[in-house]
Order: structure tokens, then sequence, then C-alpha cells
């Protein structure tokens, strides 16, 4: 399984893939925006994707979107990372077909759970 | 195991650490933008994100507070974001506050000092902000209607029927009550991300496999040519078209819709995938080190230079010796260029401290109840970080002092007929080797009388000095340990202490500091500094027969001396050039050097003449002190060494460089020629406090 791990912020990237690491899941690709994220993916097979929301240039919103209309791999998995307390935001999510989210500070433990719910034999 | 857990936390710690601090070094700026800028909706983001990524990263670092403040910060920006709050004076002081608390937390957290701090009085301010009606939160969920469309996920849904998502999207209560979401709705979340993921479960990889969701396939398009149809395939039935932009995850078959892969062109993806990664840390000790090498290889250089020049004369037109030089000249051109790369990534951008002064300028207006305008040119301007570094806390205080002392009140302004708005400028460029920062302010400039009455009461200066002294000698007076001339001390500056570490710092970065002074136009402060410290431009004189180098950036000026402009004041020489006076050391005495014997043989002048011969002035700070020195040799690029733990420190001297021909030569200590000098001369200006 490769990851694509997308934040704006490097703090966050190394904690996710740190915890990613820990699972085992060692082939994980880092991208710092929307936009950043999308060029990965049109040039390299990904299979899941675990993003920020806020990010400059191109949000996690977008970038769900823009993989959700795209042909090749419209159904990727995508876990979304949010803060806690903006209840519009998840709806929006929801609208934009992320597969779950996660709320920020997570444990490696539930990042792991959630990756699982969508990818049961991952 | 523990130990790569440790180190990943550390590691961890760092990255939160420098991520951070460059978040806050460009959010005050942000801030201040956005006080004139209400209406920018990108600086409204950019501004939110830094607050929501600093809370995102603290609260995995357990940094409790700034996770808190950060939340309450991120919370009226998200407002703002909305519209149901604008922007105004009284929202962005309280995010600065957030922002002094946030670098102060910072700082704290990087001592490893976990002791909280009081910030409720920020926290205040910021809940009368963001809920200014203060209104309870209301637990009375009606929950009802939420939970009755909820079906169970394993239902999974046809393209025609509402799905679980839309019954949410259709729910005008949902996720209204409160600032959290019910139970109710949580289900009604986790049941819907439950169907999107049994929807688009990649374990089928054929289109119409799974019997309960391929209600809907494509019918005949292909979705990689699909990309390229000009007009929208709508897959879907009639009763979702008009969503039809928007596929709906439920729909299995890879999506029809007309989003081109090729938006933006995939090279430009790239470029950007590219783009971010062109800068990385290095630690400055690897920067230092490279340095180091660089300039033994410039010295290795000039010796290498000057061995072929030698060889080039005594075995003139030898094929094998113009291939040498020619060797010798590109590893002079490449040595050249590997100095200048390797100086390079050690320049910041001055912009570093200049962004700082917006704030303070904002604070001070508000505080004084001044209006001032400030103007910033040349903020790409590079120097060395070693340099940046010193330059801070010089720079921050004349910016204060200018708001302060120097910029009028409106009405005081209005009443000399100048704009009410006071102008400060900061202004930073490269003049050859040297950078040149001037502050300047259209206030009400300095009274040199009144600098020279100032310092007689406080009996700094004596009766006798006051009468030589020029209205140039008097604003050094600023610089003086123990003068101020505010009126009142306030809490900003004029506790006189100020200039004199102003000055302190300027000396230590070698530099010089000019003032000068208009009564009712305002102030000019010049500093004028190295480049570098490392290798500096060095002006090589003669002095009898040794040979001393002196920085290029402390020079002045040089002149041929002109007997008739050199005075005896106390017994002590002084050479005055243009209405300047200057105490004047001649270096022989001074360094009580030999005479070379070319000077003894013919020309030589006596000793207690000063014809043929240069003075160089020099500076450092606002000090200036004419050198007598027998021949100029030229200019020189030279590599400062030290002199060594067993040679310790000698009067006078700085280091000791190697050129060309391998003759080890002195540099001499400008800050410490002029003290001597002062202590010898003992008058025209005493400066030592």
């Amino acid at each position: 399984m490769k990851f694509l791990v997308v934040d704006d912020s490097p703090t966050m990237r190394r904690i996710v893939i740190n915890a990613l690491h820990s699972f085992g899941y060692n082939d994980v690709v880092e991208a710092s925006d929307g936009q950043d994220a999308l060029a990965i993916l049109y040039t390299e097979k990904i299979d899941f994707v675990i993003t920020d929301w806020n990010m400059p240039n191109m949000n996690g919103l977008e970038l769900t979107k823009a993989i959700r209309n795209d042909a090749t791999f419209g159904t990727l998995p995508v876990l979304m990372v949010t803060t806690r307390g903006i209840k519009e935001d998840i709806v929006q999510a929801l609208q934009a077909k992320v597969n779950n989210y996660i709320v920020k500070p997570f444990t490696p433990a539930v990042l792991k759970e959630k990756i699982q719910a969508i990818v049961p034999n991952a | 195991m523990s130990g790569a857990l440790d180190n990943e936390m550390k590691e961890l710690l760092d990255s939160f650490l420098i991520e951070t601090q460059e978040i806050l070094d460009t959010l005050d700026q942000d801030l201040m933008q956005l006080e004139s800028q209400a209406e920018n909706f990108d600086l409204l983001n950019s501004v939110f994100r830094s607050f929501h990524t600093i809370k995102g990263t603290s609260s995995f670092m357990g940094f409790e507070q700034i996770t808190e403040i950060t939340h309450h910060a991120e919370d009226i920006l998200n407002k703002l974001r909305k519209a149901e709050l604008k922007v105004n004076a009284e929202i962005v002081d309280a995010l600065l506050e957030v922002y002094d608390w946030l670098k102060m937390l910072l700082k704290k957290a990087q001592a490893a000092d976990l002791e909280p701090v009081d910030y409720s009085k920020t926290m205040e301010k910021l809940t009368k902000i963001g809920h200014p009606d203060a209104a309870p939160k209301t637990a009375t969920s009606v929950s009802a209607p939420a939970a009755a469309p909820t079906t169970t996920p394993a239902a999974a849904p046809s393209a025609g029927s509402p799905t679980l998502v839309d019954n949410i999207l259709n729910d005008k209560s949902f996720g209204t009550q409160g600032d959290y979401f019910t139970d109710d709705e949580l289900l009604m979340i986790a049941n819907a991300f439950a169907e999107i993921n049994q929807a688009m479960q990649p374990s089928a990889p054929a289109a119409a496999n799974d019997t309960a969701s391929a209600v809907v396939t494509p019918p005949v398009t292909s979705a990689p040519e699909s990309a390229k149809q000009p007009e929208p395939i709508v897959t879907a039935p009639a009763s979702v078209a008009p969503k039809a932009a928007e596929p709906i995850a439920a729909k299995k078959a890879p999506p029809a819709a007309p989003i081109a892969k090729d938006a933006p062109a995939p090279d430009d993806k790239k470029a950007v995938a590219a783009a971010t990664e062109t800068t990385i840390r290095v630690d400055v000790n690897r920067l230092e080190t490279l340095m180091d090498l660089s300039g033994e290889l410039v010295l290795g250089r000039n010796r290498l230079a000057q061995v072929t020049q030698e060889l080039m004369q005594r075995y003139e037109n030898h094929d094998f010796l113009r291939e040498l030089q020619e060797t010798s000249s590109t590893i002079d051109f490449i040595t050249t260029e590997l100095q200048s790369a390797i100086m390079k990534t050690r320049m910041v951008p001055i912009s570093k401290i200049f962004q700082k002064a917006p704030r303070i300028v904002r604070d001070l207006s508000k505080e004084f109840g001044k209006d001032i305008e400030l103007v910033l040119r040349g903020e790409e301007t590079e120097l060395d970080r070693g340099i940046i570094e010193e330059l801070n806390d010089p720079l921050v205080h004349m910016i204060r002092n200018s708001c302060d002392h120097g910029i009028e009140h409106p009405g005081e302004r209005e009443k000399t007929g100048k704009n009410n708005k006071g102008t400060l400028i900061l202004d930073a460029q490269h003049e050859g080797n040297h950078i040149v920062v001037s502050i300047i302010d259209d206030g009400k400039g300095i009274d040199p009388e009144m600098l020279k009455r100032k310092a007689l009461e406080k009996g700094l200066i004596t009766n006798e000095q006051l009468q030589t002294m020029t209205d140039r000698d008097a604003f050094s007076l600023i610089f003086m340990p123990g003068f101020s001339t505010a009126e009142k001390v306030t809490s900003v500056s004029g506790r006189g202490v100020g200039m004199d570490v102003v000055r302190t710092n300027i000396q230590k970065l070698k530099g010089i500091i000019e003032v000068d002074s208009k009564i009712g136009a305002g102030t000019t402060f010049t500093i004028k500094l190295p480049l570098t410290l490392a290798i500096i431009q060095g002006l090589l004189v003669r002095v009898h027969s040794e040979i001393y180098a002196l920085p290029l950036s402390a020079v002045v000026e040089v002149v041929n001396t002109d007997l008739n402009q050199i005075y005896s004041v106390n017994q002590n020489e002084v050479i005055r050039i243009r209405n300047q006076v200057f105490p004047l050391i001649r270096m022989d005495k001074v360094l009580n050097t030999p005479v070379a014997d070319a000077d003894k043989a013919n020309k030589a002048p006596a000793d207690d003449t000063l014809e043929n011969r240069y003075v160089v002035v020099v500076g450092l700070a606002d000090k200036r002190l004419g050198l007598v020195v027998d021949e100029l040799l030229g200019q020189k690029e030279i590599v400062i060494k030290s002199l060594g733990e067993y040679l310790g420190h000698i009067r006078g001297m700085s280091g000791s460089t190697i050129l060309g021909d391998g003759r080890v030569i002195m540099i001499l200590d400008i800050e410490e020629l002029i003290q001597a000098a002062h202590t010898i001369t003992a008058s025209v200006w005493q400066q030592q406090g």
C-alpha cells in the first residue's frame, strides 16, 4: 500500500508518516498542498490519501473533489484530517465524498482504526 | 527502541519549533496588513491557516496552552471568513496579543519550560469578540428529526434515491445544535461515511460487479475517452441530473464527468511539486565549515597566483608555464565564484528585521497618539545572518527612537505646516562590499545646541570642548553612555541606555554609524556594515618597513596630508578635513616600526614631518580617526586569521592574514586604535564614559 500524505505543515506530515511507519506502511510520499498532491497522483500509483483540510493553493476539500472527478483514481480512499468543532466542514467533507475524517489531535491507534475501516485488509 | 522513539520525538519537536517560528515570522506582518486590507480574503485565509496549523501541530506536541489560545484565535478568524465578524482594530489588537503570547509560549517550549502562562485577559478579549452576546450554549437539542432518516449503512443507496449524505444535507436542523454534533448526528455521519466507503470499495475492479450499488452503469462511455468529451455526459438518471457535475460516489462506474484531467497542465503541477523542494534546512555549523574552507582556498589561490607570476617572470614564454597560468586563472575565477556562492548560503534578506517594523510602528503610533507611515525600501537586500542577528536590536531601538523622539504629534506637525502624518523610512542597499541601512524620519530633528547644553549639564563635556564642537560632533553625543535627550522617560525610549547600546552593537559588527539632522526637517541615521565578517576587503598600507591591512569597510577616506590642516589641540595632533576635525595618530609612533631602508636612503621624510604621507581616515560606529601612513599598497581580499592562543590578544591588532607571497601581515584593529587615540589625545571629544 502506497500512502500519499498531504499537509502544508511539515510537522503534521511527520506526525502522520511516523505513525504510518509504525504500522509497517513504509511506502509513503508527501505533498504540501492539493496541487502538489494531484501532480503526484498523476505520476505515481497511490493507494491511499491522507489529507489535511486547510492548505494554500488547493485545500483538502478541493483535492478530494478533484480526485473524485478523475477517471483513473476517482475511487481512491481519502481520509481527511480535520480539527474539532467546525461542523459544517464535516458536512462538506461528506458532500465531497471523503471516506472518513479524523480529528486532530489523534493517536496512532485511531489513525490505524480509520485506515482499516476504509481498507479492511490493509 | 525507546531511544529511537526519543529521537523521533526530538525530531518532531525541532520540526514543530522551526515551523511555528517560521509561521510566526510572517504572521505578525499578515496581521498588520489585515487591518488595512480587511477585504483581502486570501490574506484572511493565510492568517487563518497560520493559527490553524499551529493549533493542529501543537495539539500533537502536547502544548496545551498554545493549542487553546490558537483555537480561540482561529474561532474569530473563522467568523471573519464567514463574514460574521468584520475586521477592526480591536480584533487585530487581540490577535496581535495572541501572537505575542505564542511567541512567548514558543520560547518557553524551546527552553522546555512547561510553567503555564496567564493569558486570561487575552482570552477574555477573544471570547468577547467571538461571542459578543455571550449566549450560553443551549443544549436544547431536539434530535428527533435528525434520527429519523437514518438507514442502515448496509442498505446501499441507489442513484435515484437520496443517499445518507443527501439526508444530512437536506436536514436543515443538522448540526445547528450547540458547538458540537449530537450523538445522533455523529451516528448519521458515521453511517454516511460507511455508505461512501461501501460504494467505493476498491476491491471491485469492474464497474458492475456489486449488485447492491451497481444500479447505474454508464451506458457506453469508457472513462479515458470521456475525459476528452467536450460535453458533460450525464450518466445518472434525470432525478440527479442537476448534480451531474459532481458525480455521486454511489455510482460505481468511473466518473464520466468532463472535469478534464489536464485542467491545469501536468507540467505546471510538476513545477509546483518541484518548487516545494527547492529549499532544505542546513545546520549553520556546516555552513561555517564551508566558509572556513573557502577562506583557506582563497589563501591558497592567492599563493598560487603569486608563484605563477614569479615563475612567468623567471622563465618567460615557456609553453608549459602558459598552461600553468591558464590553470591558475581558472582556479582564481572558480575560487571567487565558489566563495561568493558559499557566502550567499549564509545570506538572509534584511526583511527578516524590517518585517518587525510595521508592528513596532503601529503599536507606538497608538501609544503616543501619533500618525506614522512606515516605508520599507530594499527589503530584499541580503547580508550575512550573523550580522542580521546583531543588527536587530540596534535597528529596533532606533525605530522606537524615531517614533518616540523624532516624529511629532499630529497637532504639533500641523502647527509647523507639515503633513499630519509623519513618515519613517527604513532603507537598505548594497554599496560595493557594504550594506547601508538608513533610518530616516521627517520629524522635528535634533538640535545640536540642545545636545551640547545637555552634555555640559551632565558633565559629559567641558565648556572648552563645547566651543570647538561642530554640529556633527554634537550629534554624536547621543551615543554617549548616560546621555538621554528625552524630556521625559517613556516606556519606549529615553532611558539613556539606548543609543549607547546601538553604538556598541554597530561597533561589534565593524560598522559605521552616522547621524544627520536638520531642525524641523528630520533625522537620518546611516549604518554602514561589511557584508560578511570572515573575508574582507582590506586596504594594505605601509608604515615604514611593515605592511598592515586595514578593513576597507572602516576606511572613510584617504587624503594626502596638507600641513596647513594639522593643528595641535592640547598637545595632540588633529587634522581638519572639510570643517571636520579628527584626532590624528602617527602609526609609526604607535607601532614603533623600524624605519625602512628605502626611506632612510632617499626621500625619507623626517619623522616629524607629514610630507609625502597619507592620512587614512577610519571610522567605527560614530567615531573617526586619522591614521598617518607612508604608502598605500592597494586593495586586497583578505581572510582574517586569528592570532592563535599563544599570541593571545595583541593591542591594536584584530588578526592576521597571509599575502599571496606568503608574508604574514597584521590587520589593524580600528576599534582599539580609536580607543587608544582617545586616551592619548584626551580631547576633541572624550567619549569614554
